[in-house]
């Protein structure tokens, strides 16, 4: 089998009204766009990616990572897809650094083409399913809605919150109370700062929470401080019981290695979309099992073709804590027409289906073709 | 799928006669014996595996593995033989350390038979090929006749031997040096020591060998000392420039990151035999890779059925230094019939076929007392 093309198609991630006012503290440009990628085959078969895009946090947007396939595109084709490992390989010789989301969106057709040529899964390319589903997080906004959005979500059969930190003490300290007061243990919630504190913030505001009458058992302080202060965090883990995750700073191994050497991290959230593929991410969950550091499978403002990868990802690791595979339930318009990822009763599921088991794309009106290809 | 049964037969790992006079320091029992596994299933696919003992560096023989089988099997029967990880998080559930061997013949089983089932080759299920052959050491007997089994290797193509040294400074020394004189640059001779030097011992050697009036380039220090003395490993790193390869210390994922804490390697030899099985020893390649230390795919005691597992990952790795699948040829009995790994010009070849290709195993006409098929 050898790949004939491979090409992008631009979709807007168009995330429903609440989360327009939301005051989190995390930038996002008015618009953003994920790259739907396709890779195609001389045996008819199609495999689907998603390069997803977080601009604000990363610099990287849809117009980069078009030109990106252009650049790697006469380096692949003519190549045989079931070649995952070689194939990352040439896009990490053509692009030691860089062109993560464009990487990530090709590994993810890749995997989807090798599972509809061999008629498996993606999770049984991973070495098979460990788990039949996996509870995962959803994000409510934030903004005056919070807790009517979440009562409605703990009503669906969700328990894990990330809820968006607006970078403001005031503010996050009151929405966290509320809150807490909210929800019982058994739902946690993860602040996701998104580097919205200083240091000395984050201990003030930790220290406040900690000293409510009953210690909060089902909080978890995301990404509080700048990503590349690992020191930093390491120093605020010394300093408190309530466990803390490491997010947006893990693109590389090296990243993760630093993490896992200075102790700064309970948690490090692994994404797919952020490290460059489904075989990254795959290497960090070794390393994190290796370290003992726990980890969660995680999405960064994904569609469906994207937050499907993840669950595969998810469902075929040995202890994930929890798997981030809702994003696409924020957006106006789910890219995947049938099949893909189920949300059932706060959990990921999977069809059984070859590749990622995505039957059928569709795209926004607007002049755009409905099928997927070319 | 489901898995109906697991049955074994030890197989005596039979060195050729210039392997019995061996001078290696590495213990070696008179008789040593790997346990073929076959995993059968309710669809009559099935799938081989091979569990390798080396009791003198580990303590585990074919019984150990025999009854780690036993305790494992009531476990996985009636599980779907393609969920590897999960059988395998329920094999370390039962047995977080130990029963290594065992779990390596069920891994191994477990791959072979997802392959089979899949219609792909093992290393299909590891990220698919990377390499179309890889280059593999072989290792010489370590006697009067070493020089002339190098040259009648040679000839065949092999350019990397692994000689075992016998922890004696003079005989050592005396070997080095006649190899050095012997070989081109371009054949690579990785001593392997298997810990029989003390620390003072490594470095006196390696000044000496450093002061030859050539650098020699083309070797490496294998194992010089005591196996859990990273710490020591380091300083004797610090000390030469001759690459240091670290082996028979790592068993586990913590062995290795300790390793790579102290600076204590410049290769790395992962052994899947020797750290549970494929896809441990795959998470250890990730690892390697992740913290820009060399590694090597290797062999320890193995037939030919591991030794094709062995060449499965190796070519799906993405750089392995090289590889180490030929202890099957120092062998008086081939237990692969037909298929398995292939060596050509001193390189390792897998079969496209599906699982790890082996058609045919075959045991010896004598089957110990307890065996079964």
């Amino acid at each position: 089998m050898k790949i004939i093309g491979i090409t992008g198609k631009v979709v807007e991630v168009a995330y429903k009204p609440e989360y327009k006012q939301d005051r989190r503290f995390y930038p996002k440009p008015s618009e953003q766009a994920n790259v739907i990628v396709e890779i195609a085959t001389d045996e008819g078969l199609v495999g689907w990616g998603e390069a997803a895009h977080s601009p604000g946090i990363y610099g990287e947007n849809a117009a980069q990572t078009m030109a990106a396939l252009d650049y790697f595109r006469p380096f692949l084709v003519g190549r045989d897809p079931l070649q995952i490992t070689a194939l990352n390989m040439e896009l990490d010789r053509m692009s030691p650094i860089g062109n993560v989301a464009a990487k990530a969106g090709i590994d993810v057709a890749l995997h989807d083409v090798v599972g509809k040529a061999l008629g498996v899964p993606v999770y049984q390319l991973l070495g098979g399913r460990v788990h039949e589903r996996l509870i995962t997080h959803i994000s409510p906004a934030t903004y005056e809605g919070t807790v009517a959005q979440i009562e409605r979500l703990v009503g669906q059969g969700y328990r894990i919150f990330k809820q968006k930190g607006s970078g403001d003490t005031e503010y996050d300290l009151a929405l966290i109370h509320s809150l807490l007061d909210q929800v019982s243990p058994d739902v946690t919630i993860s602040i996701d700062v998104n580097q919205g504190w200083s240091t000395l913030q984050a201990l003030r505001i930790i220290e406040e929470i900690e000293r409510r009458p009953t210690f909060p058992t089902n909080l978890i302080i995301e990404q509080p401080t700048r990503a590349a202060d690992f020191k930093g965090q390491a120093y605020i883990r010394e300093r408190t019981q309530i466990p803390l995750m490491a997010d947006d700073a893990i693109r590389t191994v090296d990243d993760l290695e630093k993490i896992i050497e200075l102790g700064a991290a309970d948690i490090v959230s692994l994404k797919i979309s952020r490290v460059g593929g489904i075989q990254k991410c795959q290497q960090m969950i070794h390393m994190a099992e290796a370290a003992n550091v726990s980890y969660i499978v995680d999405e960064i403002n994904e569609m469906r073709v994207a937050n499907t990868a993840v669950a595969h990802l998810a469902l075929a690791s040995r202890k994930p804590l929890y798997t981030g595979t809702a994003c696409w339930t924020s957006l106006e318009w789910d890219v995947v027409k049938s099949g893909g990822v189920q949300l059932v009763d706060g959990h990921a599921t999977l069809p059984d289906a070859p590749g990622l088991g995505i039957e059928a794309l569709q795209f926004p009106a607007e002049g755009q073709e409905s099928d997927a290809t070319r | 799928m489901k898995i109906t049964d697991i049955t074994y037969v030890p197989v005596v790992v039979g060195y050729k006669p210039e392997y019995q006079h061996d001078l290696r320091f590495y213990p070696k029992p008179p008789a040593q014996s790997n346990v073929v596994v076959t995993i059968h299933t309710d669809e009559g696919v099935f799938g081989i595996g091979e569990a390798p003992n080396t009791p003198g560096l580990y303590g585990e023989n074919e019984n150990h593995t025999i009854a780690g089988i036993e305790y494992f099997k009531p476990y996985l029967i009636g599980r779907d033989p393609v969920e590897l990880t999960a059988l395998n998080a329920e094999m370390d559930r039962l047995s977080p350390i130990g029963n290594h061997a065992a779990k390596v013949g069920i891994d191994m089983a477990l791959h072979d038979l997802a392959g089979k089932a899949l219609g792909v080759p093992v290393y299909q299920l590891l990220g698919g090929r990377v390499h179309d052959k890889v280059v593999t050491h072989i290792s010489p007997a370590t006697y009067e006749e070493t020089s002339a089994q190098v040259s009648k290797l040679m000839a065949q193509g092999y350019r990397i031997f692994k000689q075992k040294m016998s922890g004696n400074t003079e005989y050592d020394l005396r070997l080095v040096h006649a190899l050095l004189d012997q070989v081109p640059l371009d054949v690579t001779i990785s001593l392997d020591v298997n810990q029989g030097w003390s620390t003072t011992q490594t470095l006196r050697i390696l000044g000496e060998l450093e002061r030859r009036p050539q650098f020699p380039t083309n070797i490496i220090i294998e194992q010089p000392t005591h196996a859990a003395d990273f710490a020591g490993q380091a300083y004797i790193r610090r000390h030469t420039q001759i690459p240091l390869l670290l082996d028979d210390g790592i068993r586990t994922a913590d062995d290795l990151r300790k390793i790579f804490d102290l600076g204590a390697a410049d290769i790395v030899s992962l052994k899947m035999s020797r750290v549970g099985g494929i896809q441990k020893c795959r998470q250890m390649i990730h690892m390697a890779e992740a913290a820009n230390v060399s590694y090597i795919v290797d062999e320890i005691n193995d037939m030919r059925i591991a030794n094709t597992a062995v060449a499965h990952l190796a070519v799906a790795s993405r750089r392995p230094l090289y590889t180490g699948v030929t202890c099957h040829t120092l062998l008086e009995f081939d237990i692969v019939g037909r298929g398995g790994v292939q060596l050509v010009d001193g390189c390792a070849i897998v079969p496209d076929g599906p699982g790890l290709g082996i058609e045919e195993v075959r045991y010896p006409d004598a089957v110990p007392a307890g065996g079964s098929r």
